[in-house]
């Protein structure tokens, strides 16, 4: 059930890891384009909730998501600890504001279950699979689909 | 890869014959206004041997096919064996429209030979197979020659002509010895024999007629060629290229072979010979040859021209007695020609790429100048900040040199970029001409165009949005303006009706005007149609200015027009314009004068990417509104803003504005900031639906020319958001659609609010007097002026 997108033409793959909540999260590093601070940030009028605003990211506007609202999870204050990751979906550029952005991973191709989780609740469309690095479980993100879905994500944290 | 040359072959050929589709689509206008036109035949001609054969190599068999048998027919027309008349017209039309959708299929990544085009390419072959018929009674210009036979008197049909074009090639000996014959004074015949139906023998027969032209010349060649072919099937018809020094008639008697119908006798003109690469400077009368037209009118084509003219009167005229028998018969004739194959979208047409650049590349150029443009403003600001702080002269200097290039550069980049994406308003234009006739015919009313100003230039971006709104107007401009022919006489005007479509530019904006000289819009007709329809009260309805009355047109399911045609009248119309033309920030004006004339203006702007715009705040966000909109700023009394039920009004010199606040249109999540509560306000005066209303701003900025940046696809339908822009520090500026923003709050608003804004001025303001007898009325403090 792994997604052709989420595997490298090799042996293992690159995921950039952040943090979201108590639970720790992949992004396969060919959809990102780079990682921010969070600067200034114009919000967007009737745009939809989760939609946080838009930034200038060098003269482009560019959207950016709340991943902590896209999920439905509680608001806690922002920090210099948050940081923005630019994806690339469909050629267009997004950000997504997480807690932290950990480190950038290789992670081998067995050590990646399509297993779906079922204690995070994401649904199956939102998921990509899951990878085991260290003991520890990463929730590899569709972050297409997320981003693209106008369907209400909830995390029970 | 191979793949990709494939698709850039397409693309090119795309191009190129939308181009020539283009200028098949005009020389048919021309050809049906100048049916005798040899120029205009020959150019026809010309255009559908390209669109053949160009679409033949990249593989767009339907289109080559549909060309192929254009081609056939204007071959025919050519040699004046055909003539057109309006139902070969209507064919040809049909069959030109017919290429330009699958062109328009091909774009829009169809696969062309899916189509199926049976249906006209059978009804262009009953063209030429009608005239197969008629080429017995073209037979009749073949004269009867009578020779001498032992068997008694047999007749021959004989036709001679000149020949300007040859279809055959010949090999470089033969060439050689042409061009010999000629330098030493030979003359050079096709002529083209052919044989009684029931003609036995026929190899043996043509051989006979190849060995007795052998005693008068030279044969060149013949086709079929006798050497390697020998069946009798072949040699229907024989054709032999002769070199000679006898006269044609001495010819006629060495082709005369018992059981020989007809001969085409025709000397080669040397300018067919040049067409061909023949060598031939040293050949008297070729520097003529070569400057000579390419078609020289026999006496026989200009008595068939003045035929072909004749006739054509004749068919128009019975044309216009069976109209409403056709009509009538369509519905039937559609279903008959649903095939298996698929069907292609009624109203497609042909996205004009004439600009050949990458669209994609301009875009990005585009974005890049739009970057140099903030980079530039950021620049100034470094500078400001440095002369203001720092001693440094010399540093100074440096950089307000290098700040003064910079500003220039990126002006010149700006400018020329923008060159670029502008494009003559003609590709646009040339489409009317077909429309007006086509939607004339059908109507029975005699309807002029003239078209003027088809080089002024508008972006590109607007040009293909412009299209649908013209159309609509003009076909309102026949259906509803232009008066029925016997209807004009009586009112003492000429029986044929004229649309003026004109372009202009002036300043920064272009104006598209369609003034027809028909029956005008009646207002009174508008009055009554708005008072039975609840719009307006009888003593509302008294006080309406003609603009105002003329502005119901705009509203939906407006319509004054009884009898619903199939083309306009149905009240979807001018409201669909108005949206359209306003989606580009334009907008459109009407004028009439009762059994005179309606004029029809639309007013745009000169491009869609860059904006001068109005900078204000509201809640610590800065917006841009589009000065296009903005009437006046002003900053008033907070006190000055009145309650009127639930609604805020202000009386602005007489003039009764609705008073909202951004922040409420905009809905925002409060900040929390309490405001300082001034007693003056900031108010925008922006017009909408041609009445204006006022928008309470925290702060002005100033005005301010604005690179638009589009939202990403997914917030395309975020209500009043125009887009946005980013400004010289870094910061983002929403760009505000107000007409829409009102519009969708107004949703909310209950009716009485829309009875409100509707209102008439005097009547309000009695109302408005009623409810503040004691207030005085100050004139307010304006703060700027923003031009409009």
């Amino acid at each position: 059930m792994i997604k052709e997108a989420a595997v490298n033409q090799g042996e293992e793959f690159q995921l950039i890891l952040f943090e979201l909540g108590n639970s720790l999260y992949g992004i396969p590093i060919e959809k990102v384009s780079e990682i921010n601070r969070i600067d200034q940030i114009t919000t967007l009028p009737k745009a939809p909730k989760f939609v946080e605003g838009v930034i200038n990211l060098r003269g482009n506007v560019v959207p950016l998501i709340d991943l902590r609202k896209r999920f439905g999870m509680k608001q806690v204050e922002r920090t210099k600890k948050n940081k923005i990751i630019v994806v690339i979906v469909e050629k267009r550029l997004f950000g997504i504001i997480v807690d932290t952005v950990l480190e950038v991973v290789s992670i081998a191709k067995e050590n990646i279950e399509p297993t779906l989780p079922t204690t995070t609740g994401l649904k199956a469309e939102f998921l990509n699979s899951i990878g085991k690095i260290h003991e520890s479980l990463v929730i590899i993100l569709d972050i297409e689909s997320i981003i693209q879905s106008k369907e209400e994500i909830k995390i029970e944290e | 890869m191979a793949f990709m040359d494939d698709k850039r072959i397409q693309l090119a050929f795309l191009d190129e014959v939308s181009e020539l589709l283009d200028s098949l689509n005009a020389r048919l206008l021309d050809l049906e206004n100048n049916p005798d036109n040899r120029d205009v035949i020959n150019e026809i001609f010309r255009l559908t041997h390209s669109i053949k054969s160009e679409s033949a190599i990249v593989g767009f068999m339907n289109i080559s096919n549909i060309a192929h048998k254009m081609e056939d027919i204007f071959e025919k027309v050519r040699r004046g064996s055909l003539k057109v008349n309006i139902d070969i017209m209507n064919i040809l039309f049909s069959s030109y429209d017919r290429m330009v959708k699958l062109i328009a299929g091909v774009q829009l990544g169809e696969d062309e030979s899916n189509y199926d085009v049976s249906d006209v390419i059978n009804k262009l072959k009953e063209i030429l197979q009608d005239t197969s018929k008629t080429e017995v009674k073209e037979d009749n210009k073949y004269e009867e020659l009578i020779i001498h036979k032992e068997d008694g008197a047999e007749s021959i049909l004989v036709k001679k002509e000149i020949v300007y074009k040859l279809d055959h090639d010949f090999s470089n000996i033969e060439k050689a010895n042409i061009e010999d014959a000629l330098e030493k004074g030979d003359k050079f015949y096709r002529l083209i024999v052919t044989f009684i139906e029931k003609c036995d023998m026929r190899y043996p027969r043509a051989f006979l007629v190849y060995n007795n032209l052998l005693s008068c010349g030279a044969v060149v060649k013949t086709d079929p060629d006798l050497q390697s072919e020998q069946e009798d099937e072949k040699f229907g018809e024989i054709i032999i290229f002769l070199l000679t020094t006898l006269d044609e008639q001495k010819i006629l008697k060495a082709v005369d072979v018992d059981q020989v119908k007809k001969i085409e006798i025709g000397k080669i003109e040397l300018k067919a010979l040049v067409k061909k690469g023949f060598e031939l400077s040293n050949i008297p009368g070729y520097s003529e040859a070569l400057v000579s037209s390419d078609m020289i009118l026999s006496d026989e084509e200009i008595k068939d021209g003045e035929l072909i003219e004749l006739e054509w009167e004749n068919q128009i005229k019975e044309q216009i007695k069976s109209l409403k028998k056709d009509e009538n018969g369509k519905s039937g004739e559609k279903n008959g020609t649903s095939g298996k194959k698929k069907q292609l979208l009624e109203d497609a047409t042909i996205k004009k790429q004439t600009i050949r650049v990458d669209t994609d590349r301009l875009d990005t150029l585009m974005n890049l100048v739009g970057e140099l443009i903030i980079n530039h403003s950021r620049f100034m600001q470094i500078k400001n900040n440095i002369i203001d702080t720092s001693s440094l002269s010399d540093i100074k200097s440096t950089l307000e040199d290098a700040a003064n290039d910079l500003e220039r550069i990126s002006s010149l980049m700006q400018s020329s970029m923008m060159q670029v994406r502008m494009v003559p308003i003609g590709y646009v234009f040339s489409k009317f001409p077909r429309v007006v006739r086509d939607l004339s015919n059908m109507l029975r009313k005699n309807v002029k165009l003239i078209i003027e100003g088809e080089t002024t230039e508008i972006d590109r971006a607007i040009i293909e949005l412009i299209t649908e709104p013209i159309t609509h107007i003009i076909r309102n401009s026949i259906d509803h303006g232009v008066e029925l022919p016997d209807e004009r006489e009586k009112n003492g005007k000429l029986r044929e009706g004229t649309i003026i479509l004109r372009a202009y530019q002036q300043g920064s904006n272009i104006y598209i005007e369609v003034i027809d000289d028909g029956k005008g819009i009646n207002t009174d007709t508008l009055k009554n149609t708005a008072i039975q329809r609840k719009l307006v009260t009888p003593q509302e309805a008294a006080g309406l200015s003609k603009q105002e009355l003329l502005n119901f047109i705009f509203l939906p399911g407006f319509s004054t027009k009884e009898e619903i045609t199939g083309l306009s009248g149905r009240g979807v119309g001018m409201d669909v314009v108005l949206t359209q033309i306003e989606k580009l920030r334009g907008r459109v004006e009407i004028d009439t004068s009762v059994g005179v004339y309606t004029k029809m203006t639309i007013i745009l702007p000169l491009t869609l990417t860059i904006v001068e715009a109005l900078l204000i705040t509201s809640n610590n966000s800065i917006y841009a509104i589009p000065v296009n909109v903005v009437e006046e700023t002003i900053i008033i009394k907070q006190t000055d803003i009145k309650d009127f039920d639930e609604y805020k009004v202000y009386n602005l010199r007489d003039e009764t504005i609705a008073i909202l606040f951004l922040s409420d249109l905009v809905e925002f999540q409060k900040t929390g900031e309490a405001k300082e509560e001034s007693d003056e306000v900031f108010v925008v005066v922006v017009s909408y639906e041609r009445r204006k209303i006022g928008i309470v701003v925290d702060d002005l900025i100033g005005n301010q020319d604005i690179v638009i940046k589009a939202l990403d696809e997914s917030f395309k339908n975020l209500e009043g958001i125009a887009g946005a822009t980013v400004l010289g520090d870094g910061q983002i500026a929403i760009i505000l659609d107000t007409s829409t923003l009102v519009r969708s709050k107004k949703k909310e608003l209950s009716k009485a609010a829309e009875k409100l804004m509707r209102m008439d001025d005097v009547n309000f303001g009695e109302l408005y007097d009623q409810l503040n007898p004691e207030e005085d009325k100050k004139e307010p403090k304006e703060k700027k002026k923003v031009s409009k």
